[in-house]
């Protein structure tokens, strides 16, 4: 079942006030649920509170408050700042801010919200929340993967860094908001959601927020043609059919009312953005009618989600391409430990990965050394750092000197959920033909709510000799939160026997160091920075080998050589742990 | 096969423009016959599609513009 949420946000000018009026009376007449998020503004304003608290009809409405649009007189004679967003505030006036809206919250309801919002809310933000005031279940609190690229993408005007974290809604660590709690004592007791969904291939390779769950934006990308966007749906239905794998989904519409109006620059017709919302709802009205949806408030949201998704558990998503309808396949996972993406355009190539092992504390605002940055450290990512093959886990098969790199084919997968937190997913037979041999091969993820994932490596239908047939898969890192590199010094390539010597190591000084290991079980990064080792294990003997970087291409490498006959198949696991 | 690819591999994305020292090329999906690009969603069926819309869009529109 796809679990939607629409959500309004009540702001102060005319043609906003103009445009949610229409939005209220299109989900009235269409008897959907709606959660409205008061912006400061409008919570003062008694001309517009009145006219909120007089529903267009007897829909079901749900009211909370949204910690965006704060900016004004009042505001700042208040406050003494011109800082714009909460979660950079000075944690007393950030604090003073939350205080002030949910008194005048409560004066205007009679009691306090259960559901809130911003574009971020870090751990201590939410904490605050959840401390004094915990009738909030809910919160919209990270723009998925609206990070480096948004910020190009909006000119470098943008300074919000959301990078890493999950897609699906989640309980945030106390340590950290962006990662996903281990259990409920970890859990700081709010359930997360995302603003807006995005397509999970754009988030990868492009910014993210014009392929979103929003058609003012879908308009500002002019994936339009007048009122007509069967991306649109064609996208819905891709979130809809997630609920297949997980056994939920869950679908976050976030259009704030100025996108739908006719002053928005974004508009070519403000008329056939909103015909294309109006087309929205009535979409999430059918798949309601054919039991694949649930339209709900976020406060009914947040009394399902306990018995979907709790602490600790992993999610996945199958995504395909919705926007050009090519081949192209990726899969998303996260859990407690980690967030990992794959991309099945190169063979499957590990593309992006977050370690959350560590359990890093992350907050933002003046008093942390985060400061602006809210992204998650990758210690993969092919966008950020010129291809897989400067920061990707990849493989390639070697024989009689010739060799067959994975990421060179374009595969598609079938992906199974066969019980709850695990995920199996499986390419299609690549046919191979390498030093006169053919035969096929087939690749496998096996993941869960730990921090493992097993690759496994299967070869069928040989034709000719295979003898020697080695398959070698190559880990290459980096740790930052941009394209532009991190100091590594401190982090130490490591190595383990099978006969438990060990093996030296090298501590990381950009001076291009290799090591090769026989009798190797596991390679490996030792992150300090990161509070966290990754290592790559073998099932049995194998060859390890240790790359270090240099300055001009500041990553280092492991890899692990492993014989694929006479068995033809073998596993390796790629484990996270926290050190 | 291979030799397929090492033919085909300086063809530059004619979408997305990927740079050739980055080295992102266009590949060849055997499966499925078709040029795709490993960066963008661009991807074509025939080699004259390709060569089509760099000729056409990228050398004389974007002079043009």
């Amino acid at each position: 079942m796809l679990h939607t949420n629409i959500v309004h946000r009540v702001d102060t000018t005319a043609h906003s006030l103009e445009s949610l009026h229409y939005q209220r009376k299109l989900a009235s007449d269409l008897a959907v649920p709606v959660t409205s998020l008061i912006s400061y503004n409008a919570l003062f304003d008694k001309t517009i509170m009145d006219n909120i608290r007089s529903p267009d009809s007897g829909n079901s409405e749900e009211f909370g408050l949204h910690f965006w649009n704060y900016k004004s007189e009042r505001f700042h004679a208040k406050y003494q700042t011109r800082e714009q967003a909460l979660w950079l505030l000075p944690r007393s006036i950030r604090t003073a801010l939350i205080d002030e809206m949910m008194q005048g919250f409560h004066e205007q309801f009679g009691h306090f919200p259960t559901s809130v919002g911003c574009y971020i809310i870090d751990a201590w933000t939410l904490s605050y929340i959840k401390a004094h005031y915990p009738s909030v279940k809910i919160a919209i609190n990270s723009c998925f993967e609206e990070g480096v690229k948004m910020y190009y993408g909006n000119n470098r005007n943008w300074m919000l860094f959301s990078d890493g974290g999950p897609w699906n809604p989640y309980y945030p660590s106390r340590h950290n908001a962006m990662v996903p709690a281990a259990s409920e004592d970890e859990s700081i007791g709010i359930i997360a959601v995302p603003h807006l969904n995005r397509d999970m291939i754009m988030a990868l390779t492009s910014r993210d927020d014009i392929y979103a769950s929003h058609p003012g934006n879908l308009v500002r990308g002019r994936l339009n043609q007048n009122n007509n966007c069967p991306y649109q749906e064609r996208f819905t239905r891709a979130w809809a059919r997630q609920a297949q794998l997980n056994g939920w989904s869950y679908l976050n519409i976030f259009v704030s009312s100025p996108w739908l109006s006719d002053k928005h620059w974004a508009n070519q017709n403000y008329l056939d953005t909103r015909d294309l919302y109006r087309q929205l709802l009535v979409l999430l009205k059918d798949l309601e009618a054919d039991g694949e949806n649930s339209n709900q408030t976020m406060n009914d949201f947040a009394d399902a989600f306990p018995a979907i998704h709790r602490p600790g558990d992993a999610t996945i998503c199958h995504w395909k391409d919705e926007l050009m309808q090519g081949k192209r396949e990726v899969l998303w996972t996260v859990n407690s430990h980690y967030r990992a993406a794959f991309d099945f355009n190169i063979g499957g190539t590990l593309v992006d990965l977050r370690p959350f092992a560590g359990r890093i504390e992350h907050n933002l605002g003046p008093e942390t050394p985060a400061r602006w940055n809210g992204n998650q450290p990758f210690a993969i990512s092919a966008e950020h750092k010129g291809g897989h093959w400067n920061s990707g886990m990849t493989g390639e098969l070697q024989l009689r000197g010739e060799k067959f790199s994975f990421s060179d084919r374009r595969t598609r997968i079938s992906v199974e959920y066969p019980q709850k937190n695990q995920w199996i997913a499986t390419t299609e037979p690549l046919r191979v033909d390498l030093a006169g041999a053919r035969f096929e091969v087939v690749s496998q993820w096996q993941g869960s709510c730990d921090g493992v994932i097993q690759l496994k490596r299967i070869i069928t239908e040989v034709d000719g000799v295979i003898e020697e047939l080695v398959w070698q898969e190559s880990f290459s890192g980096a740790w930052a939160t941009s394209e532009y590199p991190e100091d590594l010094r401190g982090a130490e390539l490591i190595a383990e026997r099978w006969d438990n010597q060990k093996a030296s190591g090298i501590a990381l000084d950009y001076q291009s160091r290799t090591q090769t290991i026989d009798n190797c079980r596991s390679v490996g990064i030792h992150l300090p920075q990161a509070h966290l080792s990754i290592t790559l294990e073998a099932e049995s003997e194998a060859i390890g080998f240790l790359d270090e970087g240099f300055l001009f291409s500041p990553s280092y490498r492991f890899r692990l050589s492993i014989p694929l006959t006479p068995q033809t198949q073998a596993s390796l696991w790629l484990k996270q742990k926290k050190s | 096969m291979a030799e397929t690819e090492k033919k085909l591999k300086p063809l530059l994305c004619p979408a997305c423009f990927a740079k050739e020292i980055e080295p992102i090329f266009l590949h060849f999906d055997p499966e499925d016959q078709e040029y795709y690009c490993i960066k963008c969603c661009y991807f074509a069926k025939d080699r004259k599609m390709v060569d089509l819309f760099m000729d056409d869009f990228v050398r004389h529109k974007l002079r043009q513009w």
